[in-house]
């Protein structure tokens, strides 16, 4: 009888363990994973926020697009009012054109940075997006040559702009990027060209790690403006 | 029976209360341990029914088996073979095997 006692206490620990277990991982799930819904819901909820926020981004874009040309209708019947107005505007647009505010071309190079490809690009260890330094030094490397602009994936380099892995892509001008990344830069395109290609420079240090890289002198590069609003909350010209 | 049955209550109330998160990766695997170890319980309970219960095989048994099925789990997603399904397969039959055990010896000494 003793014994019949001592297995029961033996089941009963256990079934105490098993317990916990068992409401630690409910726990684990329903809080962190699900939220507190069950998978096949979670799932739709967060499919059809994502098409939502598709739907605001287009709209949004739209408004963008909307607002600048009421701008410049704005601007440029001012313009037609007095001379001042009209010296005014052009000190503008040549801010904007420092600032990155304005879509500029001229000749300069195209660059385009991939994940290796062929059997290589089955390597999930190297993963352009996680070289994010290495884009930073490629776009640094080109504003020492002399790049009077640069963009990547469309997004245009401007002084906010940050590029940093995020997840699965790589943030630039808070925006997710994909590769393969399209480099433009304008400036003199041997200038540019010699600065990043030279021998123990990025693109080769690049190659050599498996990255695709190719580079093209070009006549004519567009490069669009930059798409975001800046707004200042903390700095204040001083006086 | 019922000292099973109390004791998971008593756990699942423990468990909800101590302040402690398990990681995200590990929780997925747990799940097929989770099962496992009902298994080796039910199997435990029969075996003290059939009155051939032995503590150190049903230890070693709870442990090994969710440990095993945590291991599958973990190595099947690796290398990407749903091999958790071995686990769920076995230990699932083996479940449903101990619970019709266990329930025909309570309706034999009704």
């Amino acid at each position: 009888m003793k014994t019949k006692n001592h297995n029961l206490m033996l089941i009963g620990f256990i079934s105490v363990i098993l317990g916990m277990v068992i409401s630690l991982q409910f726990r684990a799930v329903q809080e962190d994973f699900l939220e507190g819904s069950n998978p096949l819901i979670r799932a739709q909820e967060l499919n059809s926020a994502y098409s939502r926020l598709l739907l605001q981004r287009d709209e949004l874009l739209e408004e963008i697009t909307m607002l600048e040309a009421q701008l410049k209708t704005i601007e440029e019947n001012a313009s037609n009012e007095s001379i001042i107005i009209k010296n005014l505007n052009s000190e503008l647009q040549r801010f904007k054109l420092m600032g990155g505010f304005l879509s500029v071309e001229g000749p300069g190079i195209q660059m385009i940075l991939d994940d290796p490809v062929g059997e290589e690009g089955n390597n999930e260890e190297i993963n352009i997006i996680y070289e994010y330094d290495l884009i930073n030094l490629l776009v640094n490397e080109l504003n020492a040559a002399g790049a009077e602009a640069v963009s990547i994936n469309d997004q245009r380099i401007i002084a906010s702009t940050e590029i940093r892995t995020a997840g699965n892509s790589v943030s630039i001008n808070q925006l997710p990027q994909y590769p393969p990344f399209v480099i433009k830069a304008i400036g003199n395109p041997d200038t540019l060209d010699g600065a990043v290609s030279q021998i123990f420079g990025i693109v080769s240090t690049m190659r050599d790690q498996g990255y695709f890289v190719e580079i093209k002198k070009l006549d004519l590069v567009g490069i669009s403006k930059y798409q975001g609003a800046i707004g200042f909350d903390y700095a204040r010209p001083v006086e | 029976m019922s000292i099973a049955i109390f004791g998971i209550l008593l756990g699942l109330l423990v468990g909800y209360y101590i302040p402690l998160n398990l990681s995200g990766a590990a929780s997925i695997y747990l799940s097929v341990a989770i099962l496992a170890a009902v298994d080796s319980l039910l199997g435990g309970i029969r075996a003290n029914l059939e009155g051939r219960f032995d503590s150190l095989v049903f230890i070693s048994g709870f442990f090994f088996n969710s440990l095993l099925a945590f291991l599958l789990a973990y190595l099947g997603d690796q290398l990407g073979v749903p091999l958790y399904y071995t686990a769920l397969f076995v230990f699932g039959t083996r479940l449903f095997n101990n619970l019709g055990y266990i329930r025909r010896h309570l309706i034999k000494r009704l």
